[in-house]
């Protein structure tokens, strides 16, 4: 079969686990950083509390990937998104999280002293100084906590989330180059477009000047 | 805070850090309304401390910060700070605001209106003398480090504060744009009738600046007066430290000859070199060496002193001074 002949064949089908990779991953990554920005802009406030969540959140990091699936798919007793969607969440949160806090924190002390001295409230710090200028960094951490998902989401195929690792699995069932093929390359394709599209955003919300 | 400029009280004020670090101890003294008061000392001495009390930055473990008598920890902090000017060193200004924007922060934190709120940053530009029209539109990046410190100033002074703030605000620029900045900042303030706290560890900067200094060491007050005090006589050994690297220079600078003349032994002979009170000690010398005489009299406030010998004068300027 041609290379031509065999994308007809696959067309649909690869249209639909497409479909499902990108609300697979688009579900983790809105739950993440509707968690992990406010979490991170709270912590800041509790340096030692910060603290100890970033380590759990480094902890999870150190799981391989398929392990927290596993292990996920044991005690929520259940296959497909649920678990799917929980373990991609706990790894994204990690860079988000870590980046937002490194972020706020990247202020320069004079700025934020003379913020305070001149009688801003803290909330009018974080939200006119502190975040304006974290934003560079917060969206590091939203860029790396997305190529991750997207990348780590063909996993989720293995239990049975679907999307594009489908594709990669069959291939490997069947030693079929092309098949895994198939998966990688929108998969990698998808990552690349997402990296650029929120890096064109980060720098839409990145005041000039910067810290 | 009301119209005129008030009197900052300090009225033995200590603060013991939760650590067990005492950065003050029992510190005392004011500042007349309207006049311009450099705390001195090296680093880690407290001077800083100080004038954080002022704005709340800090809080006392013991004693009172009073303005015109009331302690400031009766006022609330927010809208006291509103009240005061504040500059840092660096400038502290926020590197995403253009120039007016930065300036015009306190007017828009009182909840001044669009067309109050412009008026107000035209005019501090102007006083600090970084034309709106010229620097108003650039970030904190396109000025040069002079430009960012008037920014900074005409930030402080937007709101029409009546007591500023200042610490270290010219420890960042080179010396000769320092001088130039430190004759104007006095101007500025005499101009618009402010109190001034002025933190600095320059010597030399205390003396252009200031009416009073005051020598702060290890959390204590070493030494209250004016230049000429501190420079001429030092309180103790701590107080003549501070100026003795420099003594001979901030002595010829800033001391009139009256100043000198009054603590000369006279000398016997007669001289016909007669020089006016008012003339600094460094011009007065250059006049008696070009007169060809070693002796002169002075004229002050009507009266004539001396005759002095030359040589006395170095004497009483090098006394201290090794």
């Amino acid at each position: 079969m041609t290379w031509s002949a065999f994308l007809v064949a696959h067309w649909a089908d690869l249209w639909w686990r497409f479909g499902e990779h990108v609300a697979l991953c688009a579900c983790t990554l809105s739950a993440a950083c509707l968690i992990a920005l406010p979490l991170g802009v709270w912590l800041t406030r509790l340096p030692r509390t910060a603290g100890a969540v970033l380590g759990l959140c480094s902890v999870v990091q150190t799981v391989p990937s398929l392990a927290l699936l596993g292990f996920l798919m044991v005690i929520t007793g259940r296959i497909g998104w649920v678990p799917s969607v929980l373990a991609l969440f706990l790894y994204a949160l990690l860079p988000i999280l870590r980046n937002t806090i490194v972020g706020l924190g990247t202020t320069p002390p004079p700025v934020r002293q003379a913020a305070t001295a001149l009688g801003m409230t803290a909330d009018q710090v974080l939200w006119q100084v502190s975040l304006p200028l974290a934003m560079p960094v917060v969206f590091a951490g939203l860029r790396t906590a997305a190529v991750w998902t997207i990348g780590t989401a063909t996993l989720c195929a293995f239990i049975g989330a679907g999307g594009l690792g489908v594709f990669i699995n069959r291939g490997i069932e069947t030693v079929d180059a092309r098949m895994v093929l198939l998966g990688v390359v929108p998969a990698a394709t998808l990552a690349l477009v997402v990296d650029a599209l929120f890096a064109w955003c980060g720098r839409r919300l990145t005041p000039p000047g910067g810290p | 805070m009301s119209d005129r400029a008030p009197e900052v009280a300090f009225a033995g004020v200590s603060l013991r850090y939760p650590n067990g670090v005492q950065a003050l101890n029992d510190v005392t003294f004011s500042v007349p309304a309207g006049s311009i008061c450099a705390l001195m000392g090296g680093s880690g001495s407290g001077k800083t401390t100080l004038l954080k009390l002022v704005n709340r930055m800090e809080r006392t473990s013991a004693g009172d910060v009073s303005l015109d008598g009331r302690p400031v920890d009766s006022s609330d902090p927010v809208m006291l700070r509103r009240s005061i000017g504040y500059v840092i060193q660096e400038g502290g200004l926020f590197p995403h605001w253009t120039a007016e924007r930065n300036v015009g922060l306190v007017p828009r934190l009182l909840g001044c209106d669009q067309r109050t709120s412009d008026e107000l940053v035209t005019s501090a530009m102007d006083l600090a003398r970084i034309p709106r029209a010229e620097f108003g539109r650039r970030r904190p990046d396109q000025l040069s480090g002079g430009q960012r410190q008037r920014v900074a100033i005409a930030r402080a002074i937007a709101a029409r504060p009546r007591l500023l703030l200042l610490d270290e605000p010219f420890g960042a620029l080179d010396p000769a744009i320092r001088a130039e900045m430190q004759d104007e900042l006095r101007a500025l303030v005499k101009r618009l009738g402010c109190t001034v706290i002025l933190v600095t560890h320059d010597i030399a900067e205390a003396f252009a600046v200031a009416d009073r200094i005051v020598l702060i060491d290890h959390g204590r007050l070493v030494q209250i007066g004016s230049p000429v005090e501190i420079a001429l006589a030092p309180s103790d050994a701590v107080a003549a430290a501070f100026t003795a690297k420099q003594a001979l220079e901030l002595r010829l600078r800033h001391l009139r000859l009256a100043d000198v003349a009054v603590n000369l032994p006279t000398c016997d002979g007669t001289s016909n070199t007669e020089l006016s009170g008012e003339r600094a000690v460094a011009d007065a010398l250059g006049a008696i060496a070009r007169s060809g005489d070693e002796r002169f009299t002075v004229l002050h406030q009507g009266r004539r002193l001396g005759p002095f010998h030359r040589r006395a004068v170095w004497d009483l300027l090098q006394r201290g001074t090794a």
